[in-house]
């Protein structure tokens, strides 16, 4: 083939090799290769529904949608795909019908091309707010660490040098001191929250375990529950993944924190073969409206988030039987390094 | 470029983009375009014409078959002498074309060629270019 190779991939059926139908190619990621066994695929899955309809054949039909999109296929190209495996399926009968309804596929194609435009438009709008919202991560992340180690770090003096010159005043000032010392421990922690709702830094200093440890620990402090945790996770994912995880089970804690009224808690990160699969537990009232759609602002931000990294949350709960969340993140754990 | 190369259809009427999308589409057939990026040319066509008819009332589509050492294409120019537009940058932005932010367009145009250019005065008129090439 000539300059045209590049502009048509061919999809021969088997048994057919006369007949060759020219199947488009356009969209970038697809490879010539791919599309025509694709188109192969197509044909034959096309052919055993038009034989049988049947809901096989059907899945069948969504599994093609579904490696077409993974290809990169837009959905100009899918119809196109569909519209000659048709005509090549329709050739095998002996129905006159077959020009009419390759026009009407033709036809088809016209009218959804105002759609292409939208869904590279869609296409684009994802990319743009995917590196939105890594710039904001970024940003939270910077702003965190100046006020971790910034501010923190100040403020830490501040109180080392006021306990120093505690040491040298007469007794009678110690309450009013005392009250000066309340403040800075108070500013202390607000400052701790603040960062922490940003970013949590010890995500980068300690890593995902040790780091969701050390929310637990806090927790079981401050909420006066009994807290379990298990991990068979790498300390090292990549970034979004671990942010991703560690907010989910942020926001899964907290609500059992403030809302639970629990005694128990249990937050448990399993690797599988798709990535990883982390719950938190707790044993107290549930919640009234329970079914798969995660309830509350917070969980749907979460929800919304795990979307945006191909994973899931669901919530299942009864009243009065506690609460579980499970969150699923894929994630090719193998090729991650452990170590940096 | 030699003049058979460039076909040049006046608009003034919706029955002229029939025309322009005629002549585009063969065109773009015979460059050896897929199936579906003829449909996607002449898409660009229809929208670019549309928008002469819209915001200048009448123009001119300029197709033209570009043949390089390695690669082919088509350009097609809108052009118009109409009251031009003040800020091109807005007007590329989804939000502020007529489709309401659903991507059709200049900005959908821009998507579905792979160049694009915009050249406008206020009160001499605006060319809009797009090129489209030939996958290797």
């Amino acid at each position: 083939m000539g300059n045209s190779e590049g502009c048509c991939a061919w999809a021969g059926v088997a048994g057919a090799g006369s007949r060759r139908t020219p199947v488009t190619s356009i969209s970038r990621g697809a490879t010539p290769l791919n599309r025509q066994t694709l188109g192969d695929a197509y044909v034959l899955a096309l052919e055993a529904y038009l034989a049988c309809p049947e809901e096989s054949a059907l899945s069948g039909a969504y599994e093609l949608g579904r490696k077409a999109l993974l290809d990169g296929l837009s959905p100009l190209d899918l119809v196109s795909l569909h519209a000659s495996a048709l005509e090549q399926s329709l050739s095998f009968s002996q129905g006159s019908n077959r020009p009419v309804l390759a026009r009407a596929m033709t036809f088809l194609l016209e009218a959804l091309s105002p759609f292409e435009m939208a869904y590279r438009r869609f296409l684009e709008s994802n990319v743009a707010l995917r590196g939105l919202s890594e710039a904001l991560e970024n940003q939270s992340r910077r702003t965190a660490r100046q006020i971790h180690d910034g501010a923190g770090q100040i403020l830490f003096s501040l109180q080392l040098s006021l306990a120093e010159l505690m040491a040298g005043l007469p007794r009678h000032w110690k309450p009013r001191f005392d009250h000066v010392m309340q403040l800075a421990d108070h500013l202390d922690q607000q400052l701790r929250s603040l960062s922490r709702d940003l970013y949590p830094v010890a995500l980068d200093d300690l890593g995902l375990n040790a780091a969701v440890r050390h929310l637990l620990d806090g927790v079981a402090t401050r909420a006066r529950l009994k807290v379990s945790f298990q991990s068979s996770v790498p300390d090292r994912l990549p970034p979004q993944i671990a942010i991703g995880l560690y907010r989910a089970i942020h926001e899964g804690v907290t609500n059992v924190v403030r809302h639970a009224h629990a005694s128990e808690l249990c937050v448990s990160m399993q690797k599988d073969r798709d990535g990883v699969v982390c719950t938190v537990t707790d044993d107290g009232v549930g919640i009234d409206n329970t079914g798969n759609q995660p309830a509350g602002l917070g969980l749907r931000g979460i929800h919304d988030r795990l979307k945006g990294l191909h994973g899931g949350l669901e919530v299942r709960s009864t009243a009065g039987n506690g609460t579980r969340l499970i969150i699923t993140i894929p994630v090719a754990i193998g090729e991650q390094s452990d170590g940096n | 470029m030699a003049p058979s190369n460039q076909v040049r259809v006046p608009i003034d009427s919706d029955s002229d983009i029939v025309v322009a999308r005629q002549k585009g589409r063969a065109l773009a057939s015979d460059l050896g375009f897929s199936p579906t990026d003829v449909v996607r040319i002449a898409t660009a066509i229809s929208e670019l014409a549309r928008n002469l008819l819209s915001y200048a009332a009448s123009g001119e589509i300029r197709l033209e078959a570009l043949n390089g050492l390695n690669r082919r294409g088509i350009a097609i120019t809108a052009s118009d002498r109409g009251p031009g537009i003040a800020d091109v940058e807005r007007a590329m932005q989804d939000a502020y074309s007529t489709s309401g932010g659903l991507g059709l367009g200049l900005p959908g145009v821009r998507r579905l060629m792979d160049e694009f250019g915009i050249e406008s005065a206020v009160g001499q008129g605006t060319t809009v270019s797009a090129t489209k090439w030939c996958p290797q």
